[in-house]
């Protein structure tokens, strides 16, 4: 099923043209890296994708409804984001922070139940932070927080996941289990992931498609397989890389 | 909502009772604990007088615009993100004081002063927003300096004003400007709209959770940010007027009663607003009874006193935060 689709969508950041028609479309069970340099516009074509900010031009369609059309909260419903990074505010416990993905399916005069806790806790187990449930938030370290910003996801239940960064201040093994879970999430053919990442070798090894942003307006999207090479990547980074094996033979890229 | 915090209310509530029933009691014609509640039922009491027409009705009013202070303040920390916010923060004391000092001057009654407070409030609220509004976006930070800086261009004009004023107007305009309950006949205005206030604003109190949080996970979490600072903005005025407009500049509730109760009680603004009401007002009535007793006959701006009582409190709660 189609979840996400972008027709000639244009990205731009004050009056800069980051993206030039946009063509994609994100299907169930598809799991995307969004690939490109600093500054290239991941961060504000993901806000876009989401429905924060406008496009500049061309359209969104959300399992096949205009996304501009649809209330705020059926899109927080469908599709949730993780922002690159996420603040406090006023202080909070973990478990608080984690029940906050359920606001989206809660009526305005609806509290919490049990079984919404369950599902936070769920969550929370999930990322490992199950111990850490009645700490304050803010008392947390870099890489607890960033665990803590994906349970909070998980807990809101998006069919589309659009991640910015998922990696950002984990751990290698708390990388790993984050990532075979959003591809265990797209493997079960309900969800979707798209997500931007900063290494290629992750984007290799999880995602089956990916779109790589120039910068300069252009980009390219279809599978892995097909776009990530050596001239591509190249290019991309504006640095020379080259593919290696691994050791049971998985395709690897590292800098020049 | 922290099942172990749901008491907190019930707490607040016997304070507020408490305090009610201390301000009663208190005064130049003290009246007998066990006396106080059936004064309040049976006219025939010897106390019956002093009780409903005097004192019920000045702390009514106290509790009124402490726990619209208090709302208010919740609300504008949320709006502007910044812990530091008070109600007047925006310059919307400032333009009420300017409007209501004017018509001190011209010699005008207390319900033209209280009408020019309340225009003088809204002005101010218009000419901010308007301002901080002029380019199309409007984050927390443009508005936040906007409103700082109106609120001491007000500042200026309420000093120039004091300056020039006639030696016997000036007792009457400094305790306007500290607040003072002493003239506020009129609670029942102030005190509907906190109710009214709160039940409007109750549905909204999880989508402040969130938008505590930042514009972008309220925005991804399905707030419709926009509509949410707007309705804020306008909640938070209209309430800071309301309590201005009664008791003039009443310092420090709206800044320190959110806060003691994010430190006590966390952040929950479904806690937090009727708390915060109920808190605020208590310590409102508290002030105003230790205002016009502990230098009786002579009476204290209750603005005074409510520095004085919530600082120390404060310096604690923070104090004990940091030692956790």
């Amino acid at each position: 099923m189609e979840l996400l689709r972008a027709a000639s969508l244009d990205v731009a950041v004050a009056g800069r043209r980051l993206l030039h028609g946009l063509n994609i479309a994100v299907q169930a069970g598809q799991c995307w890296a969004l690939l490109g340099a600093n500054g290239s516009g991941k961060t504000t074509l993901l806000h876009t994708l989401a429905g924060l900010r406008p496009p500049a031009g061309g359209s969104l369609w959300l399992r096949g409804t205009p996304l501009a059309r649809l209330p705020r909260r059926r899109v927080a419903q469908l599709l949730g984001l993780l922002p690159q990074d996420s603040s406090d505010g006023f202080p909070a416990t973990v478990l608080e922070t984690a029940l906050i993905g359920r606001h989206p399916h809660l009526g305005r005069w609806r509290n919490e139940d049990a079984a919404d806790v369950d599902k936070a806790r769920r969550a929370l187990a999930q990322v490992e932070l199950t111990a850490l449930e009645s700490r304050p938030s803010h008392t947390l370290s870099g890489g607890e927080r960033r665990r803590l910003a994906l349970a909070t996801l998980f807990t809101q239940e998006p069919q589309l996941l659009l991640l910015d960064e998922p990696t950002n201040h984990l751990d290698l093994s708390h990388q790993m289990a984050a990532l075979h879970h959003l591809r265990a999430l797209a493997d079960d053919g309900e969800h979707a992931v798209l997500m931007a990442l900063h290494d290629v070798n992750l984007a290799v090894r999880y995602c089956d498609h990916v779109l790589l942003l120039f910068g300069d307006g252009s980009w390219q999207a279809g599978t892995a397989a097909e776009l990530l090479n050596e001239t591509g990547l190249s290019r991309l980074y504006g640095h020379p890389v080259v593919q290696v094996a691994g050791p049971e033979g998985q395709r690897a890229f590292l800098p020049r | 909502m922290r099942r172990s915090l749901l008491p907190l209310l019930p707490l607040l509530l016997l304070l507020t009772l408490a305090s009610l029933t201390l301000g009663l009691a208190v005064g130049s014609v003290p009246v007998p604990l066990d006396q106080v509640w059936p004064a309040l039922w049976d006219g025939t009491s010897p106390h019956a007088l002093v009780i409903q027409e005097l004192r019920l009705p000045r702390l009514l009013a106290a509790f009124a615009v402490g726990g619209l202070l208090a709302v208010a303040g919740a609300l504008l920390q949320v709006l502007l993100r910044n812990p530091l916010a008070d109600p007047y923060i925006l310059g919307l004391s400032g333009g009420a004081a300017v409007a209501a000092l004017l018509a001190m001057l011209a010699g005008l009654g207390s319900y033209w002063i209280s009408g020019s407070a309340l225009a003088g409030a809204f002005g101010s609220m218009l000419l901010v927003f308007g301002l901080a509004r002029g380019a199309g976006s409007w984050t927390p930070t443009r508005l936040l300096l906007t409103g700082v800086v109106v609120a001491a261009a007000w500042g200026a004009l309420i000093s120039f004003l004091l300056a020039v004023a006639p030696e016997h107007n000036l007792r009457g305009m400094l305790f306007w400007l500290m607040g003072d309950l002493s003239h506020g006949g009129e609670w029942r205005a102030p005190l509907a709209l906190l109710g009214l206030g709160l039940l409007l604003l109750f549905p909204f109190a999880r989508e402040l959770n969130l938008l505590a949080r930042g514009e972008i996970t309220a925005g991804s979490l399905g707030v419709q940010v926009g509509r949410l600072r707007l309705l804020i903005y306008f909640a938070a005025s209209l309430l800071t007027a309301a309590a201005v407009t009664t008791a003039g500049s009443v310092g420090f509730v709206g800044l320190v009663v959110p806060h003691i109760l994010r430190l006590a009680a966390g952040s929950d603004h479904r806690l937090l607003l009727p708390a915060s009401a109920l808190l605020g007002g208590s310590l409102l009535m508290l002030a105003d009874t230790l205002a016009r007793s502990v230098i009786a006959p002579q009476q204290l701006p209750v603005g005074v006193l409510t520095a004085l009582l919530g600082a120390p409190v404060f310096l604690y709660l923070l104090r004990r935060e940091a030692a956790r």
